[in-house]
């Protein structure tokens, strides 16, 4: 290890500075030269049986150097390697970047982009150091493979790439109603609500301006959730509508609940009493008759 | 459907594995097969990912187990049917079927030794010659798609045909019965269709029409063999008028009955369309926006009132329009459902007693 001048880092950072600007140790430390060892090394294209640069470019660490020029720190530690082989030296950044399963999509694409570049093999080990897991690159297939519109939503953590699949045909406007509305829907929620909306343009064949019109009355309703779920689910939103009204008929003002199973898929209903004295047993008692007399209408629903 | 046109168009590359390659079945499929030159490798991995794919057979021995227990599906009923790995992987590509999720990249698989799985059968059916032993080769692939080619259905039903207890199904959606109809003796073998309405034909890729399947089962019932029909899946609309189904599906059980003597049938089955959440992402059909709901497997199903509602009018028709009237069960279908559509469990029903007799419900403890 050695110290090298910063000026000459800065000239020297190469192709491999793909990571965000997030990582940056804290300006103190930089000051002291408290940073991890930043490695320099020619690189060599095996394939091409070539040296890129006879130079020895910066293989990680660029963000590092760039603040130090910043606030003036004259040196920082360095190592000088020998010639390495681009998935070397991808690998090696990598593993001084050490943040396996956490890097952005654009870093990730970056990553991607390097490898397709230099014919770097997306196989497990490289994988690993990128996702945590086996799937770096059916995810950047996935991903690339996406509308600008919907990669921009899951860069930015709005959607999920599965999502985004789900829902690619529908018009960006639709997108852009969805997130941009006053009222934050989580992430789960803005899921489902784009989800729903998808299916429901595929099955009533609406396009642009029936869909974002759809979407904007949508967002604009009291509970989006709840609206959308009745339009994707009206049969089942009319069962639900039928039970909460015999509900309230059979239960209300007696000591009796009455619950269906979820989505009405089971076998029967669960009533539960709760009885604080002989009249309360009287109550249930007669609910129960009432229910007895009713209970075609409830069974209809299973 | 003409299997000599359709393997010329559908099939572009074999691979055999080295220890297969002597293999009987595979040598009859070698001399068949003069579009394509097969080409011999140690393992499927060899197999260049440009073709791996559905039109690429992959002939090996045989691997895994040899006699599975159906996977069933859990909290649901389940049928007591058993499984053996013949073809695995299905080129017909029907919109709705779960082997997209995880074999579309895949090579269809040939298991050309059926030994293995014969002698597992032979012994399980020996060591309880009491119990009822339904095995079936179509749980991964069609059965018959590829069989004029190898003939490997041939092996199992004529190596089971003395074992009373064991009814062996080649289960299928072509027309490709011709080659097993001289086979002597037959024992209790049964061809299965699985069936639809005329409206759906276009879910089912490059199945044989519902007619041709028909005529089929014609040709395999006056050749000796017992029959199955499977109506699964079932769907409640999504046809091009939106309209209900079930109308159409009572048709289909009239025609069964025009077609086929209702005493060669050994049984019918019927199942609603049902995904996995992965498989939804999949299906990009119209039916797909129909209602579903989760149900206690994981798997998204028709309401149960409307399950229920759809089963009632196609068992009605069937009890209409056969006589005697062969074994109907429910496929993956839950307690509540049996119930309200037959009005017993299929313990409690005389004629599925042999056939469920001892099938637990899946995830009971046994």
């Amino acid at each position: 290890m050695q110290m090298e001048r910063v000026a000459t880092l800065v000239q020297r950072v190469g192709p491999l500075d793909i990571f965000d600007q997030t990582r940056l140790p804290p300006d103190q430390l930089i000051r002291q030269g408290l940073t991890a060892v930043l490695a320099l090394a020619p690189l060599h294209d095996s394939a091409a049986g070539a040296t890129d640069a006879a130079e020895a470019q910066l293989l990680w660490g660029g963000p590092i150097v760039r603040r130090a020029a910043e606030i003036g720190v004259g040196e920082l530690p360095a190592r000088r390697l020998g010639p390495l082989g681009h998935r070397d030296a991808l690998m090696l950044a990598l593993r001084m970047e050490a943040r396996a399963g956490g890097y952005s999509w654009s870093e990730r694409e970056a990553i991607h982009r390097y490898a397709g570049e230099h014919r770097v093999a997306l196989d497990t080990e490289l994988s690993q150091l990128v996702t945590a897991a086996q799937t770096f690159a059916e995810s950047m297939e996935r991903y690339l493979a996406l509308a600008p519109i919907w990669r921009r939503a899951v860069e930015a953590g709005a959607v999920d790439v599965r999502t985004a699949e789900l829902c690619g045909a529908l018009p960006p406007a639709v997108l852009d109603t969805v997130s941009g509305a006053g009222r934050r829907l989580s992430f789960s929620n803005r899921r489902l609500v784009l989800t729903w909306l998808s299916e429901l343009c595929g099955r009533d064949g609406l396009h642009e301006p029936a869909a974002v019109e759809l979407a904007q009355n949508v967002m604009q309703s009291a509970d989006p959730l709840d609206a959308l779920r009745r339009l994707r689910y009206p049969r089942l939103s009319a069962m639900e509508d039928r039970f909460a009204a015999l509900q309230r008929r059979l239960t209300q003002g007696t000591p009796l609940e009455l619950k269906a199973p979820p989505e009405f898929e089971g076998a029967g209903y669960e009533v539960q009493l709760t009885l604080r004295s002989r009249d309360d047993l009287a109550r249930a008692i007669e609910a129960l008759q009432r229910m007895q007399e009713e209970s075609d209408e409830l069974f209809e629903l299973l | 459907m003409n299997s000599s046109s359709y393997y010329r168009n559908n099939i572009a590359a074999v691979y055999i594995d080295a220890n297969a390659l002597q293999l009987e079945p595979v040598q009859r499929a070698i001399s068949k097969l003069t579009h394509v030159r097969p080409q011999t490798v140690t393992s499927v991995a060899e197999i260049p990912a440009a073709q791996r794919n559905l039109r690429t057979l992959y002939v090996t021995s045989f691997r895994g187990a040899a006699l599975s227990a159906c996977p069933g599906t859990r909290v649901h009923r389940c049928c007591n049917y058993h499984t053996v790995d013949l073809y695995a992987g299905c080129p017909l590509g029907c919109s709705y079927c779960i082997m997209q999720s995880y074999l579309e990249r895949s090579a269809v698989t040939v298991y050309a030794d059926p030994s293995p799985a014969i002698t597992a059968i032979r012994a399980q059916a020996l060591a309880a010659p009491e119990v009822p032993l339904r095995v079936g080769s179509g749980e991964t692939g069609d059965s018959l798609l590829l069989d004029p080619l190898f003939e490997i259905t041939r092996r199992y039903i004529s190596e089971l045909a003395d074992l009373p207890n064991v009814h062996f199904e080649a289960k299928t959606k072509t027309d490709f019965v011709d080659h097993l109809l001289d086979l002597e003796p037959k024992g209790n073998a049964v061809i299965g269709f699985s069936v639809n309405a005329r409206q759906f034909a276009v879910e089912e890729g490059a199945s044989a029409t519902l007619a041709q399947r028909l005529d089929a089962a014609r040709r395999a019932a006056r050749g000796g063999y017992r029959v199955a029909f499977h109506f699964d899946p079932m769907f409640r609309s999504g046809s091009s008028d939106g309209s209900p189904a079930a109308a159409a599906y009572r048709d289909v059980a009239r025609r069964i009955a025009a077609a086929v003597d209702a005493g060669r049938i050994a049984w019918i089955s019927l199942g609603t369309l049902r995904y996995t959440p992965a498989l939804k992402a999949q299906i990009k059909r119209p039916y797909i926006h129909d209602e579903f709901v989760g149900c206690a497997d994981g798997k998204f199903r028709y309401i149960q009132r409307e399950r229920v509602a759809l089963y009632r009018s196609v068992v009605a028709a069937l009890q209409q329009y056969l006589c005697p009237q062969p074994p109907i069960y429910l496929c993956m279908e839950s307690d509540t459902v049996w119930q309200r559509v037959f009005g017993w469990l299929p313990q409690q029903i005389n004629e599925l007693e042999a056939l469920f007799a001892g099938a637990p419900l899946r995830g009971e403890s046994v």
